[in-house]
């Protein structure tokens, strides 16, 4: 009676067991050195730059007791697990910009061989080392992978989460449904958007039932219930604090460039808008892709199956990014960042696509686009012009310089005070325009110009020189530097990163 | 067989969910009418002329999503239905063996009462071997009719077969065309029904994997043999491909016999018969196997008989005036004969960059980025939406084939607007030596005039998005174009792979 499965003969049995053994060996070796060249590339130079805007609210948050550091992370509309750990973090180790932004890159390091291990569980080593590579060498991801906010947590968590669930399309064990339960509680409390990932599986549930264990659909009901029975405390706590009082900069409504240019950046980092523009033009070799998934294997003939994890992947790395979109219309919620849940699906779907090639070209696309996204991981690292790029230090080493105890420092927009303080330890005075108090309880004042010349004469104060520090453009810094241009004296000005600039301008004339 | 091993009837597998044509539709619908009328005109004459491609793919997009709709229509049959048949197998100088071959096969089919009859027209095309095909009828014991009075090509001989033979119905294969045993019986049974004219199996080819060629030919066919015309059963309204096919042969004989004015005289045929109120069935299961052409003249040579054929329907028996069709039959008549039209939509489409590279004219002004917003979305799905319909079988080199035929298309639909006086060839059964690059000169052309173009508005407008753009349009249509340049090649450059044996593992047979 002829066996039903496919086996094979003795002689290879061994052959093909000796094979795969040094290929899982060969591996673990690749994935050890990728997350050596992340540690590397990150402890020897990223890491060392200027502390950001959002890393300075962090390090404030975080700072604070832990009330009130739920108090105001949930004014800020965030959720407190990075925060939490940071606390605690800071205490045994300290709060220097180094140390701090460590326990990004421990979870961005981990993110590595959790993309390999969830590839691997899809598509098998090869398309799942790829995908590592990519998460690798991804500028975008290593940019936040040492960024000192919840990012590379999100990512990482959110690996986890997509490894247990593709797990259940074909196990049932207890292990699997209580990594999925305790990847999801983490997620959940590393940032809102995590439960986009959520609702991705969950409508990818209800179009693939047949996929998963009987009952499946109890036990993710019931899994529901419990992840919002443990998360509606936090949701009552915001609500009942009031989270209009953010301290978060005001987003725009996002164009259809925004939605490519994520795209883009996540594959290039952060360019130049010029190149990003040439980047995003060159859509209609996307439709290449698609034209090259029809494709039949050379070798064996065979029709190239789109497997339910390629459709999972796909849907995981879209759905997300066109569902904000479309809300950002209402309420503006779009920025890339929130989205770099969706960029391990969307590396392994690439890694698979490119899988599926013919074998020399598809090698040649996988070092064109390594080697891509070395060069734009050295740009973004090094060019001056990186839009994200925040050099507060060098702006804070520039007025510690120059700056007197008789002088003021003026920043805006007002949350820009964070950084500041973070670095200068000098004795100038610091005030925001619009005046603000971080400390007390509510957001960010809102600016009216008829208050300008009050607010200007306040900040001011009795001050010789005022260095104006405007970044972060909230729609009013323009007005700011023209009131202080055609009502003082100018006496110099410095750019240091795109957005950052000083302007020093005399108050008393004489002196 | 191993698993891996492409199944030749996999392509005929096929169910696309209904949602998903709905989803396509809209797309298609949302994405013409954003550019016939949300976007502003910029040069009006390339607007409307876009405007005239679109409405050509809208068109085309409908139909195929309607004749999709519901491809598993079959009508009754009834097995013990075996009444005698006549089994024509045209022969117009192919080589002997391979003549042999499905005279030998259509002997052994597995039914109750049949002649066979090679139908010899190598005397009046004054091919050497007609005397070899009568030995050869002599040897198998099968019947043989040589004309002797020309005219009428492949139609003319049937139809003089016609008057000398006279069961109730025929088989018709090509000399190439070898039955499964099994052919008749899963055929005539859906002659059980009066009104059943014809049934038409598909015209599979064997050799599919000899060559670049002849994979392309044959994936090509996939699209056209499965979904399409399993689509138009439902519809009444499939047609003859020339072989593979059972007639009723007083519904032949009704309509005069094939029309013998045309070169497509099956697709015309097909129309008269249905013109009489009879009906027809595509049969979706391999029952014979034939040879596709083997190099690219011989290649172009049937698709320039087939665009011929069909668009003389158009400008000479257009379906929308004859009488006694219903509305679907016209449409999908239409449809079919209309497709032959796409080469000089795809001759248009690909100009539009070069005419922005010699000129800097669009047809409309729109952010680059708003019109991939409502493009890809629809060309993805449609792409997957053509692979589903194939159970994965149609690939990116039938596009490519399919659009690279746009030179014989054109000068298919020149020759009918002209009436240029055409003969009826027969595809060459084995493989024509040399290279045909003269028959890529204007895909060839197009590459240059890319390379040139793309030079000259790159110094004269810079690397702006527009350009890149264009650019991308540009090397899209060079890549697709290459595919089939490499067609053109001499033979060994167009071998592919065969499977490797040595990839397969052994199969264990245990008692």
């Amino acid at each position: 009676m002829e066996n039903s499965g496919t086996f094979f003969a003795p002689e290879q049995e061994q052959q093909v067991l000796n094979v795969r053994t040094n290929a899982r060996v060969s591996n673990g070796w690749k994935i050890f050195w990728l997350v050596i060249f992340v540690l590397a590339a990150n402890l020897l130079f990223t890491i060392h730059f200027s502390l950001r805007l959002d890393e300075s609210q962090s390090l404030w948050q975080s700072s604070r007791s832990v009330p009130t550091l739920l108090s105001i992370v949930a004014q800020d509309v965030h959720v407190p697990l990075y925060h939490l750990i940071l606390h605690f973090w800071e205490v045994f180790f300290g709060n220097g910009v180094f140390t701090v932004r460590l326990v990004s890159l421990f979870f961005f390091a981990a993110t590595i061989p959790a993309v390999y291990m969830l590839g691997k569980e899809a598509y098998g080593p090869k398309v799942a080392l790829f995908g590592a590579v990519l998460a690798a060498f991804s500028p975008f991801l290593n940019w936040y992978g040492v960024e000192a906010r919840m990012y590379s947590m999100l990512v990482f968590f959110t690996v986890l989460n997509q490894y247990f669930f593709i797990k259940l399309f074909h196990e049932d064990r207890p292990g699997t449904w209580w990594g999925y339960i305790i990847s999801g509680f983490f997620g959940m409390f590393t940032h809102y958007f995590f439960l986009l990932a959520l609702l991705t599986q969950v409508i990818y549930f209800f179009m693939n039932r047949k996929l998963f264990p009987p009952k499946a659909g109890k036990r993710f009901a019931l899994i529901g219930c419990t992840l919002a029975a443990l998360f509606i405390p936090w949701l009552y706590f915001v609500f009942h604090l009031g989270f209009a009082a953010t301290s978060q900069p005001l987003l725009q409504t996002p164009s259809t460039f925004s939605l490519f240019d994520t795209f883009i950046q996540f594959v290039f980092g952060f360019q130049t808008d010029h190149l990003d523009t040439v980047l995003v033009a060159l859509w209609p070799i996307a439709m290449l892709l698609g034209f090259f998934a029809l494709r039949r294997d050379r070798r064996s003939g065979s029709r190239r199956q789109i497997s339910n994890y390629t459709g999972y992947f796909l849907l995981s790395a879209f759905f997300p990014v066109i569902i904000v979109f479309i809300i950002s219309f209402v309420k503006p919620i779009y920025l890339s960042r929130y989205l770099i849940l969706t960029i391990p699906s969307l590396y392994l779907f690439l890694s698979w696509l490119i899988s599926s090639f013919p074998e020399a070209f598809a090698k040649f696309v996988r070092v064109a686009l390594v080697l891509a996204m070395l060069v734009t991981f050295f740009k973004q690292s090094v060019s001056a012009a990186t839009p994200v790029k925040e050099d507060y230090q060098a702006a804070v080493q520039y007025i510690s310089q120059h700056a007197t105890d008789q002088d003021v420092i003026v920043v805006a927009a007002p949350f820009t005070i964070y950084p500041i303080e973070y670095y200068y330890k000098g004795s100038s005075q610091i005030q925001t325009l619009p005046i603000w108090n971080q400390y007390a309880h509510g957001g960010l004042p809102s600016f009216d110009p008829k208050k300008l010349p009050d607010q200007v004469k306040q900040a001011d104060g009795s001050a010789e020189d005022a260095y104006v520090l405007l970044s972060q453009d909230q729609g009013f810094n323009e007005q700011i530097r023209i009131y202080y241009e055609t009502h003082f004296q100018r006496i110099s000005s410095e750019q240091f990163s795109q957005g950052l600039n000083l302007y020093v301008y005399k108050l008393r004339q004489g002196s | 067989m191993p698993n891996n091993i492409y199944d030749h009837s996999s392509f005929l597998k096929s169910e696309v969910a209904k949602s998903l044509l709905v989803v396509n539709t809209i797309l298609v619908l949302i994405y013409f009418l954003a550019i016939a009328f949300l976007f502003p005109i910029s040069n009006q004459l390339m607007f409307y002329v876009l405007i005239a491609t679109e409405i050509f793919h809208v068109w085309q997009a409908l139909g195929f999503w309607y004749t999709l709709w519901d491809t598993s229509y079959m009508p009754k049959a009834i097995v013990r239905f075996t009444p005698p048949v006549d089994v024509f197998i045209t022969v117009a100088g192919e080589p002997v063996e391979i003549v042999e071959e499905t005279a030998r096969a259509a002997k052994a089919m597995d039914y109750p009462d049949f002649r066979v009859f090679l139908l010899n027209d190598g005397y009046v095309t004054k091919k050497d071997n007609w005397q070899e095909i009568e030995e050869l009828a002599r040897r198998l014991k099968i019947n043989c009719i040589t004309r002797k009075v020309a005219g009428g090509a492949k139609a003319g001989n049937i139809n003089n077969a016609l008057r000398n033979t006279r069961s109730p119905f025929i088989a018709v294969f090509d000399a190439d065309h070898v039955p499964h045993p099994d052919f008749l019986k899963k055929t005539v049974r859906y002659m059980h029904d009066p009104e059943m004219a014809f049934v038409q199996t598909p015209q599979f080819y064997k050799n599919y994997q000899t060559n670049y060629v002849t994979a392309g030919a044959w994936e090509q066919q996939e699209l056209f043999f499965s979904p399409i015309l399993r689509g138009k059963n439902r519809m009444n309204s499939a047609f003859l491909c020339g072989t593979n096919m059972v007639i009723r042969r007083k519904a032949l004989e009704q309509v005069g016999g094939l029309y013998e004015d045309n070169i497509a005289e099956d697709f015309l045929t097909s129309l008269f018969i249905h013109q009489r109120g009879w009906k027809s069935v595509y049969v979706p299961e391999v029952l014979a196997e034939g040879l596709a052409p083997e190099d690219l003249l011989s290649y172009t040579k049937q698709q320039y008989r087939w665009a011929r054929g069909s668009l003389e329907v158009i400008f000479r028996h257009n379906p929308l005036f004859m009488p006694g069709l219903t509305f679907r039959q016209r449409l999908q008549y239409l449809q079919s004969a209309s497709y032959y039209l796409s080469g000089l939509i795809v001759l248009i489409n690909c100009l539009f960059p070069l005419v922005f590279f010699a000129t800097g004219w669009t047809p409309f002004t729109v952010s680059t980025m708003v019109l991939a917003a409502v493009f890809l979305p629809y060309i993805f799905l449609t792409i997957y939406t053509l692979s589903i319909s194939t159970n994965l079988s149609y690939t990116y080199r039938a596009v490519a084939f399919s659009m690279g035929l746009f030179a014989v298309h054109i000068k298919a639909m020149f020759s009918v607007i002209f009436q240029v006086k055409q003969g009826f060839s027969v595809t060459s059964k084995r493989a024509l030596q040399g290279n045909f690059i003269r028959l890529v000169i204007p895909h060839i052309s197009y590459l240059i005039l890319t390379v040139i173009g793309a030079g000259y508005a790159l110094i004269r407008f810079g690397w702006i998005s527009a350009v890149v753009n264009n650019i991308a349009w540009a090397l899209l249509n060079c890549i697709i174009f290459s595919v089939y340049i490499v067609a053109a090649l001499p033979e060994r450059y167009r071998h592919l792979n065969t499977v490797s044996k040595q990839a397969l593992p052994q199969k264990v047979i245990s008692s």
